[in-house]
């Protein structure tokens, strides 16, 4: 019995269709550079929040 | 120069001069939800934008919230931008919105020119005539146009907010920030520049091109798709047309810069005369000029604002007098060549500049682009004189705060103030106080950061470049200084987020689209960051009480101290790189040598 197509085959496949080309890699690669950037974005925003909170006086 | 030149440009600055002031307090109104007369408009788009999206106006939010809303909405849009660029010649309606039947965007140049568009930088490595459609233009490019602009608002509000704040943990709202002004300023402001560009000639449809037979018919040489070189006669010509006012108006008015076409504001269907070249000259600065009077307006201290806005002056009349003065002189190795003015031109370094503007609109021009993060052009900065050059060069690398791009050019010249603060403080040993806050070692830190992460990304970027003959030098037209200058300013437009070329180079390679991506990011979201946090910190700090030691911000000392911290600044960090790149090149020019 064939697999059942998962979500992301389903987008690839699309993709693919829709593009008219074989490109969908460079896809995934690209919008993987903006998810990385932005998630990294976050996180600096958290590390200059932790920058800012003060040591307890000794 | 002549006075007439000076005319001109004494007249736009009289123009940005006197429209500050309205414009500022009405801005000052609409951030702090005062009543105004576009109320009976706005207001009820607003009340439904609101209740459509789920947001809270009354919701205040902390440094924090406030950035990570700003990150997650810019992620989306550029997310989506990327998605449509990739699926433009598939989407419905092609016949009206795509009627060249222009191809998908290739991923990397997507992922660049969505990255640019949402960072307001619009940095351009296609000719957009030749690669976007009518739909991507509009929905994508031209939506960025005003959402970026906004944003950049909003932030700058958020800074003044964090000033003007006393023991509070909030900064406002980042959506109803946004939303107003869009709906209160840059919406209406655009509408009517639209409409005064398309009654100048700007075009306005979503025909076709037109093809058209040349009068003088000529012989060019023309590579294939095969890669073999052929002679042919070239006697018709593809004439652009489209959706241009409406993108023209915010490209201007919220410091854009990304062109319908290639030749951007060169191009007589982007800028049909010399009333819109004036015209889209005043509506780069008419914004972030009047900010400065919002600032003064909302932290209480109005002398503050015109201290801000005098030091902007300064710097901005330095660019324009040495550009103009080198454009003016021409270059001196074409000595046999005549160029006094005469009917046709106004004498001097003619080479790029459009003839229907002239050597004193093109320094202005230049100078304004880059003062503020604009980028679009009316000439060809890679032309102008070593000298000349390096004005919009320096303009950048010093982080575009004469007058700056909307919002952007404000916070940065803010973040600069409060460095400014603290060296004042220090030459007189007490702890440093801006407007009743005082400025603290968290505040210190997070400017510096602000500060230095521009120079890192542009200075990184370049260097890492000019060490690969194949992936970064091979792109270059010009060899020696020149050559480092055109890359210099291609990374630093980049992280700057103002967008304009230097050209002579192609970008539209995977290493230039990805490195030119990253760098903008980079330039727009990693310097907000600390900027926030400067701002949320300042909110919660008690207000204390003048004293004999507190350094006044609203006098001309302070001007001067503020111009003289942004020029060490920018002259300890980039000089070595000047010098071997423009400086070199006019020293070499004058010693007969050329690139």
């Amino acid at each position: 019995m064939p697999r059942p197509m998962s979500a992301c085959d389903l987008a690839v496949s699309t993709s693919r269709r829709l593009a008219g080309r074989d490109l969908v890699m460079w896809d995934i690669g690209m919008i993987a550079i903006g998810v990385a950037f932005f998630a990294t974005a976050i996180a600096y925003v958290k590390g200059c929040e932790l920058l800012s909170i003060k040591e307890p006086t000794k | 120069m002549s006075a007439n030149g000076w005319l001109q440009i004494g007249l736009f600055f009289a123009l940005v001069l006197v429209s500050a002031k309205p414009l500022g307090v009405y801005m000052a109104k609409v951030f702090g939800r005062e009543k105004t007369l576009f109320d009976v408009l706005a207001r009820p788009v607003e009340r439904l934008i609101y209740k459509l999206t789920g947001i809270d106006e009354a919701h205040e939010m902390k440094w924090t919230e406030y950035a990570i809303a700003m990150l997650v909405f810019s992620f989306v849009t550029m997310i989506v931008t990327y998605a449509i660029e990739r699926l433009q010649h598939v989407l419905p309606l092609q016949g009206l919105l795509n009627p060249q039947g222009l191809a998908n965007v290739e991923p990397a140049l997507a992922l660049n020119t969505a990255a640019s568009f949402t960072t307001n930088t619009n940095w351009q490595s296609y000719v957009p005539e030749a690669t976007m459609s009518y739909l991507t233009e509009m929905v994508t490019l031209a939506y960025h146009n005003f959402a970026s602009a906004a944003v950049g608002m909003a932030l700058a509000i958020a800074f003044v907010r964090g000033i003007a704040g006393r023991e509070k943990k909030t900064l406002g709202n980042f959506w109803v920030d946004t939303t107003r002004a869009t709906l209160w300023v840059l919406l209406p402001g655009s509408l009517i520049l639209a409409l005064v560009l398309v009654s100048q000639g700007v075009v306005q449809n979503f025909r076709p091109y037109d093809t058209v037979p040349l009068m003088q018919p000529f012989q060019a040489q023309v590579t294939g798709a095969d890669g073999k070189t052929t002679t042919q006669t070239i006697s018709t010509q593809t004439i652009g047309q489209g959706p241009v006012a409406s993108q023209e108006a915010i490209k201007m008015l919220g410091t854009n810069g990304g062109g319908f076409f290639n030749a951007n504001s060169a191009h007589p269907f982007e800028n049909p005369n010399a009333l819109t070249n004036f015209l889209e000259m005043f509506a780069i600065f008419v914004i972030p000029g009047a900010l400065t009077i919002t600032l003064g307006r909302m932290v209480k201290s109005p002398g503050h604002g015109w201290a801000v806005f005098a030091a902007m002056s300064a710097l901005f009349f330095a660019g324009v007098l040495v550009s103009y003065w080198a454009e003016s002189h021409g270059n001196p190795l074409l000595h046999n060549v005549n160029s006094t003015a005469s009917a046709m031109q106004s004498g001097g370094n003619m080479e790029g500049k459009e003839v229907r503007f002239g050597i004193a609109n093109s320094a202005l021009f230049a100078t304004a682009t880059t003062d503020a993060s604009c980028g679009a052009v009316n000439s060809m900065h890679d032309s102008f004189t070593p000298l000349g050059g390096i004005v919009p060069l320096v303009n950048i690398l010093l982080g575009e705060i004469v007058f700056g791009g909307v919002g952007a050019g404000l916070y940065g010249m803010l973040i600069f103030v409060v460095v400014t603060v603290f060296i004042a403080g220090l030459m007189v040993g007490r702890t440093p106080e801006y407007l009743g806050k005082k400025i603290e070692s968290y505040d210190v830190q997070m400017a510096m950061l602000y500060v230095l992460i521009f120079p890192f990304s542009v200075l990184l970027f370049a260097a890492v470049t000019v060490l690969m003959p194949n992936l970064g030098l091979s792109s270059l037209n010009n060899s020696g200084p020149h050559g480092l200058s055109e890359l210099l300013y291609a990374y630093a437009s980049a992280t700057g987020n103002n967008g304009s070329a230097f050209a002579g180079l192609n970008a539209n390679t995977h290493w230039y689209n990805l490195s030119i991506t990253v760098a903008m990011l980079v330039g727009r979201f990693l310097m907000i960051v600390p900027m926030l946090a400067v701002a949320g910190n300042l909110a919660q700090k008690k207000l204390v009480p003048p004293s004999a030691g507190t350094f006044p911000v609203n006098t001309p000392l302070f001007t001067v101290l503020l111009v003289g911290v942004i020029l060490i600044v920018g002259a300890l960090t980039f000089f070595p790189a000047l010098a071997l790149g423009p400086i070199l090149e006019h020293l070499q020019m004058l010693a007969g040598v050329s690139y």
